[in-house]
């Protein structure tokens, strides 16, 4: 199954001309009524004579008009040292400019993603260009969670007087992804178990702990060498061994992306992306669910790819209004889980549909192991009765988690301490 | 001391041609100090800057102060105006410079159109109505879109 939502595309270096757009500023329309009155004032005043006085004014019209109209014909470059960044980091962004004609004064701004936070310089400049000359529009950003769009340049040119102005929008599209922070954290969760597979395991290390399961008819796609020979004499049909591994099992990561846990997203995103950190090391293989609007289905597999493809999906996740969390589980529990899975649901467990999905995995068998970052802990109260509501709202949490605990191991995660240390609670370790 | 941010953030080139058309606009006009408070708004704003030009340019008409010195009182004005709003975005010395050199020709051209005056009677009359078909050109232009 393919997966839905966004996908994750790489950078472009396309530059798109859009039509220009000449017009006259407010400073020259104002100016034009001051010309329209001192010729207007000479007149009614029978001085007629004395309309030279305005000479200054129809000198700097004619001379911005007639000597100061370039076409904007520019070259632009974005420059980003990679795709990627951890959330937090600084980054700096340089746009060249190389003109082709002369421009007295353009000013150029870069189109700055809301994800983005400017952190040292701007994302715009007024340069001055000869021919061929290039410049370098240099900032500081930092990175935020998400994909990062920027998708133009915009250039306006004014004449030295101020009194025309060309606009052009340069579309110029770069693209980064700020990914999760990811910190060491140990396993919570057991990979001992049977896995039913058909020939090798998908891992580094096949071989030890894989064993004879049972006989099956051969099916399309099988690889060949799982034909039982022997069986199929017997038999008078193609068929296949089937292996367990007792080694290994597989763990799926569900991530509750509910709007009402918004501020612990970034907390949830960041435990996701760790755990899948430790079962890459552990040659464990994983698949991944983000629970949004569509919902985003990764299908297990193992390896560095497959985690940077996780890492990129987690990237882009953002608050769903209308989580169905519940109903997408049960959806792919029916239709893509495989038995016997590790499931690790990584929810504040704040809406009665993230409960509900937590008793939907439950009901079906599944070891769920949750990680439960706590919403309370992530808020400053500002007075005393914020810090009576944060009390009451905590107290009602405990209560809650000590339900969900019939479901699954609850490890419910203080976002102001490590993530290691609430696993470590738990688990005792 | 640290100046505001409102301060030093901007130049104040234009406060020299602002106060050479102050004391110019003294000596030519009576009552001409009036006009202080709209002189140095001018530094701050192209609006007032504007309002100082149509009020200098009126006073200058009204008591017949014309010839280089009237024009140059006008360019000095225009001059300000526009430095100020250069001064605000911190322009390139080229901008100043190109708009220095235009307007200035105003006093060549005075010059040039003083001879001319003579012997073409009514030429200020045809330069008079082809400055006001340009003003209007540009204005419906301005207000009608390109």
């Amino acid at each position: 199954m393919q997966p839905l939502g966004r996908y994750y595309q790489p950078s472009q270096w396309e530059v798109e001309e859009e039509p220009k757009n000449y017009s006259l500023t407010e400073e020259a329309q104002e100016t034009l009524l001051a010309l329209w009155i001192v010729l207007l004032v000479a007149f009614l005043m029978l001085r007629w004579n004395m309309a030279y006085i305005a000479l200054p004014i129809l000198w700097a019209f004619f001379i911005a008009a007639f000597f100061f109209r370039p076409s904007l014909d520019v070259e632009l470059e974005r420059v980003v040292p990679h795709n990627r960044f951890l959330e937090g980091q600084v980054v700096e962004i340089v746009l060249k400019i190389r003109a082709k004609e002369r421009i007295t004064s353009v000013k150029v701004v870069d189109d700055l993603p809301s994800g983005l936070e400017l952190v040292e310089g701007s994302n715009w400049k007024v340069l001055s260009l000869r021919p061929g000359e290039e410049k370098e529009l240099r900032y500081k950003v930092r990175v935020k969670r998400g994909i990062h769009e920027f998708n133009w340049v915009h250039l306006t040119y004014r004449d030295p007087f101020r009194f025309f102005r060309i606009e052009r929008r340069l579309e110029h599209y770069t693209e980064i992804v700020g990914v999760p922070k990811i910190e060491d954290v140990p396993t919570p969760y057991s990979t001992k178990g049977t896995k039913i597979t058909v020939g090798p395991l998908p891992s580094p290390r096949v071989g030890e702990g894989v064993e004879f399961h049972a006989i099956r008819e051969y099916q399309p796609g099988d690889p060949l060498k799982i034909i039982n020979w022997k069986a199929t004499a017997r038999t008078g049909k193609v068929m296949a061994n089937e292996f367990e591994s007792e080694r290994k099992v597989d763990v799926i990561f569900i991530v509750d992306a509910s709007a009402k846990g918004e501020v612990v997203l970034d907390y949830t995103v960041r435990a996701a992306a760790s755990l899948m950190l430790n079962a890459m090391n552990e040659g464990t293989s994983f698949g991944m669910v983000l629970a949004e609007a569509v919902p985003l289905w990764v299908r297990i597999d193992y390896g560095k790819r497959h985690f940077f493809k996780c890492i990129d999906f987690l990237s882009t996740a953002r608050p769903d209004k209308n989580n169905m969390i519940s109903y997408q589980v049960e959806h792919l529990i029916r239709s893509r889980f495989p038995p016997r899975a590790q499931i690790v649901y990584l929810s504040p467990l704040l809406t009665d549909e993230s409960r509900e999905a937590l008793k939907v995995m439950s009901s079906y068998g599944y070891r769920v192991v949750v990680i439960s970052p706590n919403p309370y802990t992530a808020v400053e109260p500002q007075s005393r009765e914020e810090e009576l509501a944060l009390r009451l709202l905590s107290l009602q949490r405990k209560a809650v988690l000590k339900d969900m605990r019939a479901y699954g191991v609850i490890i419910d995660w203080d976002v102001r301490k490590p993530l290691k240390t609430a696993i470590a609670e738990v688990f005792k370790l | 001391m640290k100046l505001p941010k409102s301060v030093s953030s901007r130049n104040f080139y234009s406060v020299v041609p602002i106060l050479l058309s102050l004391i110019l606009l003294y000596f030519a006009v009576p009552h001409a100090l009036y006009l202080l408070p709209l002189a140095v708004a001018a530094i701050w704003g192209y609006f007032f800057g504007v309002m100082y030009l149509v009020t200098a340019s009126f006073l200058l008409i009204y008591h017949w102060v014309g010839g280089v010195l009237g024009v140059l009182i006008v360019a000095l004005i225009f001059l300000g105006t526009v430095s100020s709003k250069l001064d605000r975005e911190k322009a390139p010395l080229s901008d100043y410079a190109a708009v220095t050199v235009a307007i200035m020709l105003s006093v060549p051209t005075y010059y040039l159109l003083l001879p001319l005056s003579y012997v073409l009677s009514g030429f200020e009359a045809t330069l008079l109505a082809v400055a006001l078909f340009a003003t209007l050109y540009f204005f419906i232009k301005a207000v009608a879109g390109d």
